[in-house]
C-alpha cells in the first residue's frame, strides 16, 4: 500500500470525484469503491474519511439524506451545486500538481 | 448473514460506550460498523458478532471514534459561525445598512453626550449578559424537551446552545470595563470602537438566535423527519 500521507491531501478531491460520478454514496460505500478501483492499493481509513465528509458537508459542498435501509438508518452524501463546481476546480488543481511533480521528478532523475 | 435489529441497538450502545453521545453522529458510525461486520461475515461466517465488531472498530485507529466526533463538532461549529457571518453581512447592504449605521451613530452620539459612561456601559453589559443567560436557559430547556421527545442527545442541539462557539463572547463582555476605562474620559476612538463593536455584537447575537439556530434545527429536521425538533 502506498504511503498514506501522500494521498491525504487529495482525499477531498477523491471523495468529490466519486460523488460526481454517482448520484449519492454513503461512507462505507466510498471506502469500498476506492479499494475496488485501486485494486486494494489505496485504503481510505475511517478516521480520515468521516472528518473529510463532515468538513465538506459543513462547507456546503455536500448535502445529506438519511434513509432507512434494512433495519438501520443510512446517511447518504451527494454533491450540492457548489460541490459540483468545486469538484472541477479541485480536479484541475490535482492534475496540475501531478504534472508539476512528474516534471520535477523527471528533471531530477 | 445480516445484522439483526437487536445487534443494531447493541452497536448504538457500543458507540455510546466509546464516548459518542450524539445520535446524529452515532447513526453514521452504526451503519458503517454494521456494513463492515456484514462484509466480514461473508468471508468468515463463523465469526461471532463481538469478534467482528472488534475487528471493525480497530479500523478507526488508536483514538477510536474520538477524532470523528471532535472534527464533526468543529466542522459544525465553524459552519454555524460562517452562517452568522454570511447573514450579518446582509446588515451592511442596502436597505438594512441604514439601520445598522443609524444604531452605531445613535450609540456614539449618546456616548459623546453623557459624561459618565457608566450610565450607558453598565446597562448595556447587563442587558447583553441577561439576554445570553436567558438564551442559555431557553436552549437548555429546549434540549431537555427534545431529549424527552426523542430519547436522544443531538449534536446540532449542542451547537445551537453554544451559538457555534459565539456564546464564549460572553466572557469578553466582562472585560469591557477594564478595556474601556469606564470611569475615566473616553477618547474619540474609544467611543467609535465601542459603538461599532456593541452594535456588531448585538447583530451577531440576533442573527445567531433568530436566523442560524432555527435554520440548523430545520436542516436536522429534514435529515431526521422521523423525529420532531420544531
Amino acid at each position: 500500500m502506498p504511503n498514506s500521507k501522500l494521498y491525504k491531501g487529495s482525499l477531498t478531491t477523491i471523495i468529490l470525484k466519486l460523488l460526481s460520478e454517482q448520484e449519492k454514496m454513503y461512507g462505507y460505500e466510498i471506502t469500498q469503491k476506492v479499494k475496488e478501483l485501486t485494486k486494494g492499493e489505496l485504503n481510505i481509513t475511517e478516521g480520515a474519511l468521516y472528518p473529510s465528509l463532515h468538513k465538506l458537508e459543513a462547507n456546503g459542498l455536500l448535502e445529506v439524506e438519511v434513509v432507512k435501509v434494512d433495519n438501520r438508518l443510512r446517511k447518504y452524501y451527494k454533491l450540492t451545486n457548489n460541490g459540483t463546481k468545486e469538484t472541477v476546480n479541485k480536479l484541475e488543481e490535482l492534475q496540475s500538481y501531478l504534472k508539476t511533480m512528474q516534471s520535477l521528478i523527471g528533471k531530477l532523475a | 448473514m445480516k445484522i439483526t435489529e437487536q445487534q443494531i441497538q447493541e452497536l448504538y450502545k457500543f458507540t455510546a460506550q466509546h464516548y459518542v453521545e450524539f445520535y446524529d453522529v452515532q447513526t453514521e458510525l452504526v451503519d458503517h460498523l454494521a456494513n463492515g461486520i456484514e462484509a466480514l461475515w461473508q468471508e468468515k461466517p463463523e465469526l461471532k458478532f463481538e469478534e467482528a465488531l472488534h475487528i471493525e472498530f480497530k479500523k478507526f485507529g488508536v483514538f477510536g471514534f474520538s477524532d470523528v466526533v471532535e472534527q464533526k463538532y468543529n466542522a459544525l461549529s465553524k459552519h454555524y459561525r460562517k452562517q452568522v457571518y454570511k447573514y450579518t453581512k446582509q446588515y451592511f447592504k442596502l436597505p438594512k445598512i441604514i439601520l445598522t449605521l443609524f444604531s452605531m451613530w445613535a450609540l456614539f452620539k449618546l456616548l459623546t453626550v453623557v459624561e459618565n459612561k457608566n450610565y450607558i456601559v453598565i446597562p448595556l453589559i447587563a442587558f447583553l449578559f441577561a439576554f445570553q443567560m436567558w438564551y442559555l436557559i431557553f436552549e437548555r430547556r429546549k434540549r431537555k424537551n427534545i431529549k424527552q421527545f426523542t430519547g436522544k442527545n443531538w449534536l446540532f442541539q449542542r451547537i445551537t446552545t453554544e451559538l457555534g462557539g459565539l456564546v464564549h463572547c460572553v466572557n469578553f463582555i466582562l472585560y469591557v470595563p477594564d478595556l474601556f476605562f469606564i470611569d475615566g474620559p473616553w477618547s474619540l476612538w474609544y467611543q467609535i470602537v465601542f459603538s461599532i463593536g456593541t452594535v456588531l455584537y448585538i447583530l451577531m447575537l440576533y442573527v445567531g438566535v433568530n436566523i442560524v439556530s432555527p435554520k440548523l434545527r430545520m436542516e436536522a429536521q429534514n435529515q431526521f423527519p422521523q423525529f420532531k425538533f420544531i
